[in-house]
């Protein structure tokens, strides 16, 4: 009379993904979830910020261009860039 | 004149009848051929002399035919057949003292009658000289080389004269006994631990001890030859004597086991028995010692292309015992480094290579191995590769048809230790030393291949100084690898086929334990440069990743801060995950369906801890892939299994409910329903779940089982790459289905078969997957198809049911 299965292990697999919207850096045109053009390994190495304007791109890559910039302003919309908060986990669900 | 024709007349008579009694009595003779000369014949007189002595010698010859042939009798009655020599000539009797003394007796009868002949004609020549001091300087000539010339006629006399029978055969057989006996002696004193030399024995340090007077009649007879001008007949016969001797030798003696070395002890023997009987049959003094040394080195070349061809004979099986084998291979190095058989070598080889490895019947894995061992193998005989190129170009251009090659060299150099043959592969990826980047240049095709065979062709040995292991090691190490990955002629469809087995494995792990294939990864760095394997560093990185955060993952509790306000949280101790930075992985299967609510729980419980930590990052769950291990507990058995999340799924769902319609489980799980067939298949062979169909329902409906069921099968389906703890024998039986087609096919083909030769030509033609079952197991599974009815078995055939 008895059937009773029971789960011990479960291994799953999944992706991650910066959640970036547009595919690609608008600077260094690689994708989010890849790696800049002088980073290594893609996700923690690689992190993508997100501007007040709402426009995002590679750390590494705004960095070098407001460095590059007398002016600290977004190289896609000219705004004044100003690096957003980033959202705190577990608000929104997937 | 009359008194000239009366001396002439004279001379032909006491010439015939002096020469012709063996040249006795030379007075009258004298005085016969004082009086031609004198009557103004002396140019005319040598003709007449070596005429008469020929015709006498002829007689004498006649007489000692009948001699001669018995000789010759008594030595082929003792010599025994070519054929069965081995041990047939064991048994025969040896040589008889009789015959040998009779063989004496006649040369040296026929050595005394040319002899003397030759010195009385020489005597009367000098006398006409000396009665006739002006004479044309042809006819001095003529009279100065009489008795040479004499000597010469005697000779082709004698050796066109035996009676139709050969004296090179009778020579043959005479010396061809003396050196058995000889080489006999030297093996019993050898036997007997004694050693080699008796110094003041028979043959005066030379050799084994003999029994007195054995030496002297075979220094005769090959004296006496040389006396009678027939060196070279009797030269002709010890010389094919000796090297049948030496090559019966080597071909028995040497066992052939290729771990030790042959060549040497054939070279120490050459030397020894050999050269002993050598020393008898040339002539005696300083000559003697050149003529022997020369012999040395005819018979030393002798040994290296004997055992050089006996060893390329064997290559295909050295290739298989390499590195055991190795002796061998110095062997076949050596001989063609002192021979001219490279050319021979390459042919046989190939041949061999192509009638035993290169047919269907072989295993992609067992072609690869063979080729890295004739790699390896090849490196010591000639390091400079050219021999490589021409042996190797039919297997790389083999392996170029096959369609599993890359796949099967990447698992060589990728698979577990516990694979042997793999594990040597794998060893050799960490020998590259040289740094590869160039390896492009290995890529041949067919052109190159050709090219190879054209400088094998011109081989020529390396000097010998050169140290021929170090230079192999060193060049070869980072070959084989190239050599391989060379043979589909790109490194980039090798580096993607990498990718996508690596992706296969890494999937397939549970505990993020990935260290060998991280060290595989390191050596393929080194060899392919980093740059082509990025991919693969992040797809390894990943599960490094993955382990660190699922231990992350699994402390956050689920009151913490961001998930307070979250419902549904629930359990997930049991729950682990690989996660992957997608673009660097290779197009991975995707299967879309439902998971029960509770493991969807699960993953977003996960999903929520993840983003709590990575925000704003987030994770997309791949629900097909990963697996799952469960324990099913079924009437009063227990079962572990470890599947897919999609066969743990469908089970999952009749933990709660005992049967499911096709329909509604298939639009539960999101799925259509001859997908969900597909795996439900697996649960019904393994007798878990049943299906019935009502009558008028095209789909049936599925039912979980109150016990096991062991019956028969679902056919057909066969499991999707599940590793079972139960049911090995249905698991063989799903592994034989694979050849079904091939036995039908060739039942078809052939009308009736019996199991032995279905077996054989499955061995011969199935390599996808390779054919690897034994009779037994193949007569169970032909078993298995007599009872489903798809064959009948009648007086041992097999036949295919109309
Ligand atoms: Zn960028
Ligand atoms: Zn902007």
């Amino acid at each position: 009379m008895t059937f009773d299965v029971k789960i011990k292990k479960w291994h799953a697999v999944a992706s991650w993904t910066w959640n970036a919207g547009d595919d690609v850096c608008g600077i260094c045109r690689m994708p989010f979830d890849g790696c800049p053009p002088d980073g290594k390994y893609p996700g923690d190495d690689s992190p993508v910020v997100w501007g007040v304007c709402t426009h995002a791109f590679h750390l590494q890559c705004i960095n070098r261009w407001l460095q590059s910039q007398a002016e600290q302003k977004c190289p896609f919309c000219r705004r004044q860039w100003e690096f957003k908060q980033a959202a705190v986990g577990g608000e929104d669900s997937d | 004149m009359a008194a000239a024709a009366a001396a002439w007349a004279r001379l032909q008579q006491v010439s015939t009848a002096q020469l012709g009694s063996g040249g006795s009595g030379g007075a009258l003779l004298a005085e016969a051929v004082d009086s031609a000369t004198a009557q103004g014949l002396a140019s005319l007189v040598p003709a007449q002399l070596l005429g008469a002595a020929s015709a006498a010698l002829q007689a004498r010859l006649a007489q000692l035919r009948g001699m001669l042939a018995a000789i010759d009798e008594g030595l082929a009655a003792s010599v025994g057949d070519e054929a069965n020599e081995g041990d047939g000539g064991e048994e025969q009797g040896g040589l008889r003292a009789e015959v040998e003394a009779s063989l004496v007796e006649v040369l040296r009868e026929l050595c005394a009658a040319v002899e003397s002949a030759a010195e009385l004609l020489s005597q009367l020549c000098e006398r006409i000289l000396r009665a006739q001091p002006v004479l044309a300087p042809a006819d001095r000539a003529v009279l100065l080389s009489a008795g040479h010339r004499f000597h010469r006629q005697a000779a082709a006399a004698v050796a066109g004269a035996q009676g139709g029978r050969d004296w090179a055969g009778l020579l043959y057989r005479y010396y061809w006994h003396k050196l058995r006996e000889l080489s006999r002696a030297a093996e019993a004193q050898q036997e007997g631990g004694l050693d080699g030399m008796a110094a003041d024995g028979e043959l005066g340090g030379h050799g084994p001890a003999m029994p007195p007077g054995w030496a002297r009649p075979l220094q005769d007879v090959a004296a006496l030859m040389r006396r009678l001008g027939l060196e070279a007949l009797s030269e002709e016969a010890y010389a094919a004597v000796v090297c049948r001797h030496l090559r019966e030798r080597l071909v028995n003696h040497a066992a052939r086991s290729f771990d030790q070395r042959m060549l040497d002890p054939a070279l120490r023997y050459a030397a020894s028995t050999p050269v002993t009987f050598l020393r008898l049959v040339l002539p005696e003094g300083r000559a003697s010692e050149a003529a022997l040394e020369h012999w040395g080195q005819r018979l030393s070349y002798y040994v290296y292309e004997t055992v050089g061809s006996l060893r390329i004979g064997d290559m295909f099986d050295i290739v298989v015992d390499y590195p055991d084998s190795l002796p061998a291979i110095e062997d076949i190095r050596d001989c063609l480094q002192n021979t001219n058989l490279h050319r021979k070598f390459v042919a046989v080889f190939r041949k061999a290579l192509q009638d035993r490895l290169l047919h269907p019947g072989a295993a992609t894995s067992d072609i690869i191995q063979q080729y890295v061992s004739a790699i390896k193998a090849l490196a010591h005989i000639d390091p400079a590769g050219a021999m490589l190129g021409a042996v190797g170009g039919p297997i790389r251009a083999y392996l170029r048809q096959r369609r599993d090659t890359i796949r099967c060299v990447v698992t060589m150099l990728t698979a577990d230790e516990e694979d042997a043959a793999a594990a040597s592969l794998h060893a050799e990826l960490g020998n590259a030393e040289a740094a590869p980047q160039d390896c492009d240049s290995d890529f041949e095709g067919a052109e190159a291949d050709a090219a190879a065979l054209r400088e094998a062709e011109r081989w020529e040995p390396d000097p010998v100084d050169a140290d021929p292991s170090r230079a192999s090691s060193a060049a070869q190490a980072g070959d084989v690898i190239s050599k391989l990955v060379g043979i589909y002629g790109s490194k980039e469809l090798f580096i993607s086929e990498y990718r996508s087995m690596l992706a296969d494995r890494l999937l397939a792990k549970c505990d993020y334990d990935c260290d060998r294939e991280l060290r595989t990864l390191e050596l393929l760095k080194v060899r392919f440069g980093e740059g082509n394997l990025h991919n693969a560093e992040v797809m390894l990185k990943d599960l490094a990743d993955s382990k660190r955060i699922n231990t992350n993952v699994k402390s956050v509790p689920n009151t913490a801060t961001p998930l307070r306000r979250r419902r549904g949280l629930v359990d997930i101790h049991g729950l682990s995950a690989t996660i992957l930075s997608q673009l660097f992985w290779p197009q991975l299967p995707t299967e879309e369906f439902n998971l029960p609510p509770e493991v969807s729980a699960m993953l977003s419980t996960y999903g929520a801890k993840y983003r709590s930590l990575k925000a704003p990052r987030k994770l997309q769950w791949k629900p097909n892939l990963g697996s799952v291990q469960l324990e099913l507990t079924i009437g009063e058995q227990t079962l572990e299994f470890n599947v897919s999340p999609f066969h743990a799924s469908v089970l999952m769902h009749f933990h709660t409910r005992p049967e499911w319609p096709a329909a509604e489980l298939a639009e539960r799980m999101g799925v259509p329903p001859d997908m969900l067939r597909r795996k439900v298949v697996f649960w019904i062979n393994q007798g878990v779940l049943s299906e019935s169909r009502a009558p008028g329902h095209a789909l049936p409906v599925y039912r979980r089982n109150e016990q096991l069921q062991t019956g028969p099968a679902v056919g057909g389906e066969q499991q999707e790459g599940m590793e079972l703890e139960e049911g090995g024998a249905d698991q063989e039986h799903q592994e034989m289905a694979a050849y079904e087609p091939f036995v039908m096919g060739m039942l078809t083909n052939f009308d009736a078969l019996p199991l032995d030769r279905v077996h054989n030509m499955l061995k011969m033609f199935v390599s996808d997957p390779p054919y690897d079952k034994s009779l037994d197991q193949l007569g169970a599974y032909m078993a298995r198809l007599v009872a489903q009815e798809k064959l009948s078995l009648e007086g041992g055939q097999y036949r295919k049911r109309g």
